[in-house]
């Protein structure tokens, strides 16, 4: 038995904030007594009112998740999950378009979510972020997505399935996104290493990038499941893989646990520079194994 | 006291200097991002006698209106009894708690006797929110405080100094325990002993002296209203890095 708790925190960027912009990313999270879901997404800066886009796609990514759960109880089929929520995201897109009378471009947006249950999870990312798996060793492995051009944005599954994308980033086999790998490991040496890379297609890309979780890594290994938009990339005077492992160090897990420890870093961070420059989006379920008689078991390293 | 008083599992206890001891809700069972600590201590000194039903009433009518405010989900309170029938002057009626888990009226009666251990009460009130509030801030909680020290007469039976308030008190504004803090030292028919409590205000550095004067409905309805607003007033000041501009300097 496990017991999942999600909460997430969002937070506008320097440049934001001297350019008169808003937050342009958004956060979201729900749990109940079997699921936990949560989002985020990075509003596209050379779109339109992205921050509208960006509360349209984590809203309708968490709707699609819970209705999923509605329909199969704890289940879990990744790929189904994904389908999911790609078919609630155009039907609400679509429909948030024409009733707010909003631009294309002002839907440009990315979206990575979480869905865990009793029974396994998924994470799924569409653009660019970070996924990072906290472990209860408190090792942290993060994964970095990032696409060379513009992202493939959920908006462009509208647009005849992207063919227009295709074309100009080349063709489908055109390499486009890159996953690194990340290892932060506790009491090591060099804490911090890279472990792997990859590069995915432009049709692989367009996919989104998954990762699956089951029973037993839950129950046994996993603390955390985080989301985070590219803003991590861009705090002044601290590496990515610091910032990630700062927003990980969670001192308790109860209620807004997130928000706590990303409004504190973040004030930490801005005492070593300018802070965030971007916008910055994240979302966790964190994870504790619960005994028969209800006593929790998870680190918070 | 079922509400107040039972052991509970999620109330761990802390230890002051001397032998002062408090209470406070285990930090891992906090959920929100930010608390204000409110402590509000009760006279319970032989000279209440003549209006103790009307002084609880003020503790059941200032904690009922605290459980209305929009901020009530962002306050842990701590309300003790002062007397010197106590272990160093001070019963904790109940430690630092969330207000929905206080049923005010449950508030146990007022047993006037003996002296005004004005000192301990004082000691106490600040120094547990100073120890909870660090412990707040290093588990990433933001906090501040305000307590209300409530009483019809001036020092006289502490075991506690007043240079061990004035510590603690200097202590509490640092804004390296609290983000704030704001202390009131509230005298209640308490005409004959004004320029001693203003002289205790002074000498320890508590924030404001309030007389309240007289102990009539009218008077203990005000003063139950004025540690409402104080408490709502402090909290929505959480965040600016200051103490609340808005606290009455009068009732």
């Amino acid at each position: 038995m496990i017991r999942l708790n999600a909460d997430h925190y969002f937070s506008i960027g320097q440049e934001h904030v001297m350019q008169g912009k808003p937050c342009q990313d958004h956060a979201l999270s729900v749990t109940d007594e079997h699921t936990s879901c949560a989002a985020i997404s990075d509003g596209c800066s050379a779109g339109a009112e992205t921050d509208m886009g960006a509360r349209v796609l984590t809203f309708s990514a968490i709707a699609a998740m819970r209705a999923y759960h509605e329909e199969v109880g704890g289940s879990i089929c990744a790929t189904r999950v994904v389908e999911k929520v790609n078919e609630q995201q155009r039907l609400v897109l679509a429909s948030v378009r024409a009733a707010l009378s909003l631009a294309r471009d002002d839907m440009l947006a990315t979206c990575g979510y979480v869905y865990l249950t009793q029974k396994g999870g998924v994470a799924h990312l569409a653009g660019d972020g970070v996924i990072a798996l906290k472990y209860r060793s408190g090792n942290i492995t993060m994964y970095h997505y990032d696409w060379g051009k513009a992202p493939f944005y959920p908006q462009y599954r509208e647009e005849a399935s992207g063919a227009g994308y295709v074309r100009e980033h080349g063709t489908q086999e055109t390499d486009a996104l890159t996953e690194e790998e990340w290892h932060y490991q506790q009491g090591s040496e060099i804490p911090i290493v890279r472990t792997g890379s990859r590069t995915f297609t432009v049709a692989e890309g367009m996919c989104g990038v998954t990762k699956v979780f089951s029973k037993e890594a839950l129950s046994d290994e996993i603390d955390a499941v985080a989301l985070f938009t590219d803003g991590v990339m861009r705090v002044e005077n601290v590496e990515w893989q610091q910032v990630v492992r700062e927003l990980l160090s969670f001192k308790t897990t109860a209620g807004q646990f997130v928000k706590r420890r990303l409004s504190r870093a973040l004030k930490d961070f801005r005492e070593l520079g300018k802070g965030p420059l971007d916008d910055i989006a994240c979302a966790v379920v964190h994870v504790s194994s619960v005994t028969n008689e209800g006593e929790e078991h998870a680190d918070t390293n | 006291m079922p509400r107040l008083m039972n052991a509970n599992d999620d109330m761990k206890q802390h230890k002051l200097a001397g032998n002062f001891t408090f209470s406070g809700t285990r930090l891992d069972k906090l959920g929100a991002t930010e608390y204000t600590l409110a402590t509000i201590a009760v006279d319970e000194s032989g000279s209440t006698s003549g209006f103790k039903d009307e002084l609880r009433g003020v503790l059941e009518s200032a904690v009922s209106a605290c459980k209305k405010s929009p901020r009530s989900d962002n306050l842990l309170l701590r309300v003790v009894y002062f007397g010197d029938s106590y272990p160093n002057g001070v019963k904790e009626v109940h430690g630092f708690k969330p207000l929905a888990e206080i049923d005010p009226t449950q508030y146990p009666e007022i047993n006037p006797g003996g002296g005004t251990p004005l000192c301990d009460a004082t000691y106490s009130a600040v120094g547990a929110m100073n120890k909870y509030g660090a412990e707040l801030k290093a588990q990433d909680f933001d906090a501040n405080g305000i307590a209300f020290v409530i009483t019809d007469g001036g020092e006289n039976a502490s075991v506690a100094t007043m240079n061990m308030v004035k510590k603690e008190l200097e202590l509490s504004v640092t804004g390296e325990m609290l983000e704030s803090m704001v202390s009131v030292l509230v005298g209640i028919n308490a005409s004959q002993c004004i320029h001693l409590l203003q002289d205790f205000q002074k000498k320890t550095g508590i924030t404001q002296f309030i007389d309240a004067g007289d102990a009539t409905p009218s008077k203990l309805a005000k003063l139950a209203a004025f540690i409402d607003q104080s408490i709502s007033s402090q909290s929505q000041a959480l965040g600016t890095g200051g103490p609340s501009q808005n606290i009455s300097a009068t009732i």
